[in-house]
């Protein structure tokens, strides 16, 4: 998460107030190869326990009477929801302050001018290569290694330093480079914010809507919320209107439900979009994903023996068990 | 006992399992007879030996034979079925072998220090064709959540993704085996003529940069495609979170790598945890009901 070797000991004394030595250990590599490692350790675990959240209650009492000890410890130790767990979140909050301090630390090293000189010995650096030593001026060696390193020189920065009368040119490399490590790193704190976002901001809920029907995006259109929003207005108040829906089947496969919906926004916009499946609709800053599509309940009511609904209208083929509820005028 | 069937595709790649089997072993007696001149000239110095270019040529030759039964075959299966091959085991295998044979030729085309990796691609592909064949081979439509242009994209990547990392590990391998060259101080005659411990170093790190981004692909169009299907990026689904760790330990490798040094045996036993990982995401966890939706095996 930083493009220079982190030559500075971490061993030593602690330097300054409690703040400065977070951000120190923030901007470390090593806290952050910890961190990755860490994190990466916690999702294998939560891949190989079993998740509560697709297990019934009689499969943890199965896993438990056949783990014994091991599933209890496991669930003591709240493996089962891994993925919601303090130390999980704790983990990956704690990587993406490590990668923001990092990425910044790379950039505003790189606007500040010269790259840092290693004051350590360059044999423990991986990348560091002995040229051996040249007496010459420091000047016409910085030019010699730019005709040297050929394109490359264009694009590496030097400095230089004295140590021991002993003059060290460093050059650094991969000026380019740097960008696309950045907007990578940036892209993944993009990433994280939007996972925040989506949390505080998540709603899970069911609709049922008929052909013809409008119904507005209020609590009590829905057959069932299981998730609503921390932050933000749960419901929208968009007006939609399932004004027709079209199944199609290749044999008795069902390979497509084509849904036109009307939706008329709280702020008086309206619009009409073809809704399937991989094609979501989006209203009032919701996405509405069509689910089991085309079916309901049709209720005949009779009253003294005689009908007052039309009878239920079988309109697909080779499918007996399910029935329309299409009656367009009653 | 279980019948082939009487698909042509099948046999196409039955046929086409059997050429990339001989280009394995043609490659394999080239290394073999590599490895002897090599030490030869190391002996008796440059031009003891000439170098059997026909072995190379046999063995692309037989490659390219097999790469054609096998497209065939998915264009068969493609005409027949409306879509291409992305759905259950025995589709997955045709794809994934065709991906990895044209891999070996595209990568050792252009790099020759690339050559080496026919030597773990095609018995890679030979075994895939082989695990396919255990599970249905019979053509069936694609449910109406696998119809989507996005669905064809995220499994293109996924293969490509799966050749780099197939690369990765064969580099890693034989990284491995330079290390213990190293300890023992002498060389394995089969590696004498594959690339040298620096080329091997240079080579796990190309890979090992290039597996993350196409895994970082493979990652993103699944999540687009989760949005589109589910409303939702990221389901905490097992096949998802073991893509993180694979990701991870990817991402891992390369911190390792910049920021510590690490090389040879070291950096290639974290990147062969790594592909273990890979396996199963790929062809494991998609047999498992239940552990996900990446569930795509049909019954027999």
């Amino acid at each position: 998460m930083s493009d220079a070797p982190d030559t500075r000991r971490s061993d030593g004394p602690p330097r300054g107030g409690w703040l400065s030595r977070v951000v120190r250990l923030l901007v470390s590599n090593r806290t952050a190869v910890v961190l990755i490692a860490v994190l990466t350790g916690l999702s294998l675990i939560g891949v190989l326990y079993p998740q509560d959240r697709i297990m019934s209650a009689a499969d943890i009492a199965s896993l438990e009477q056949r783990w014994g000890v091991l599933a209890s410890v496991g669930r003591a130790l709240g493996f089962g929801s891994m993925f919601g767990s303090w130390y999980f979140l704790a983990t990956a909050g704690l990587t993406c302050l490590s990668l923001i301090a990092c990425t910044l630390r790379r950039v505003v090293r790189r606007r500040t001018g010269a790259p840092r000189v290693p004051s350590t010995d360059l044999a423990n650096d991986p990348r560091a290569m002995d040229a051996g030593t040249v007496d010459a001026d420091p000047g016409h060696l910085h030019s010699a290694l730019r005709v040297a390193l050929g394109p490359v020189g264009r694009l590496a920065r030097m400095s230089d330093s004295s140590v021991d009368g002993t003059v060290r040119v460093f050059a650094e490399t991969g000026r380019a480079g740097l960008w696309g490590s950045v907007v990578f790193h940036a892209a993944l704190l993009v990433v994280a914010a939007g996972g925040v976002l989506t949390v505080l901001t998540w709603f899970a809920g069911q609709i049922v809507v008929s052909e013809g029907q409008t119904v507005v995006d209020a609590r009590d259109a829905y057959m069932s919320v299981t998730r609503e929003p921390d932050l933000g207005a749960a419901y929208s108040g968009a007006a939609i209107t399932l004004r027709r829906i079209t199944p199609s089947y290749e044999g008795d496969l069902l390979t497509r439900a084509q849904a036109e919906f009307e939706v008329t926004e709280a702020g008086g916009g309206s619009f009409v979009r073809q809704v399937e499946v991989n094609y979501p609709l989006e209203a009032g800053g919701k996405t509405y994903v069509l689910g089991n599509s085309g079916y309901a309940v049709q209720l005949a009511i009779k009253a003294t023996g005689a009908a007052l609904a039309v009878p239920a209208r079988r309109i697909l083929p080779a499918h007996g068990n399910l029935r329309t509820s299409h009656t367009p005028d009653q | 006992m279980r019948t082939v069937g009487s698909l042509p595709e099948v046999w196409l790649t039955l046929a086409a399992a059997a050429a990339f089997g001989l280009a394995f072993a043609v490659d394999l007696l080239d290394a073999w007879r590599s490895g002897a001149a090599a030490a030869m000239e190391a002996a008796e110095g440059p031009g003891a030996t000439r170098a059997a270019g026909w072995l190379r040529g046999m063995s692309v030759a037989s490659a390219m034979t097999g790469l054609a039964l096998l497209t065939t075959g998915i264009v068969l299966r493609w005409i027949g079925i409306g879509h291409p091959p992305i759905f259950g085991s025995w589709e997955n295998a045709m794809a994934a072998s065709w991906f990895l044979v044209v891999g070996v030729l595209v990568a050792s085309a252009v790099w020759r220090e690339w050559r080496f990796v026919g030597l773990g691609l095609y018995p890679g592909a030979v075994l895939t064709i082989v695990w396919g064949l255990r599970f249905n081979t019979n053509r069936i439509d694609l449910t109406i959540s696998e119809r989507s242009l996005w669905v064809d994209l995220h499994v293109l990547v996924a293969w490509s993704a799966y050749v780099v990392l197939a690369m990765m590990l064969c580099a890693a391998l034989l990284s491995i085996a330079r290390s213990s060259e190293k300890k023992r101080g002498r060389s394995l005659r089969l590696l004498r003529a594959l690339p040298d411990a620096g080329w091997t170093d240079d080579l796990v790190a190309a890979s090992t940069g290039w597996s993350f981004v196409g895994f970082t692909g493979v990652i993103v169009s699944g999540a687009w495609y989760s949005y589109l299907l589910f409303g939702e990026t990221w389901r905490w689904d097992t096949v998802e979170v073991l893509a993180l760790v694979v990701w991870l330990v990817l991402g891992l490798a390369l911190h390792l790598r910049l920021f510590y040094g690490w090389r040879g045996a070291r950096l290639a036993a974290v990147l062969s945890f790594g592909y273990v990982g890979v396996l199963a995401v790929y062809w494991v966890l998609a047999l498992v009901p239940y552990a996900s939706y990446h569930f795509f095996e049909l019954p027999f």
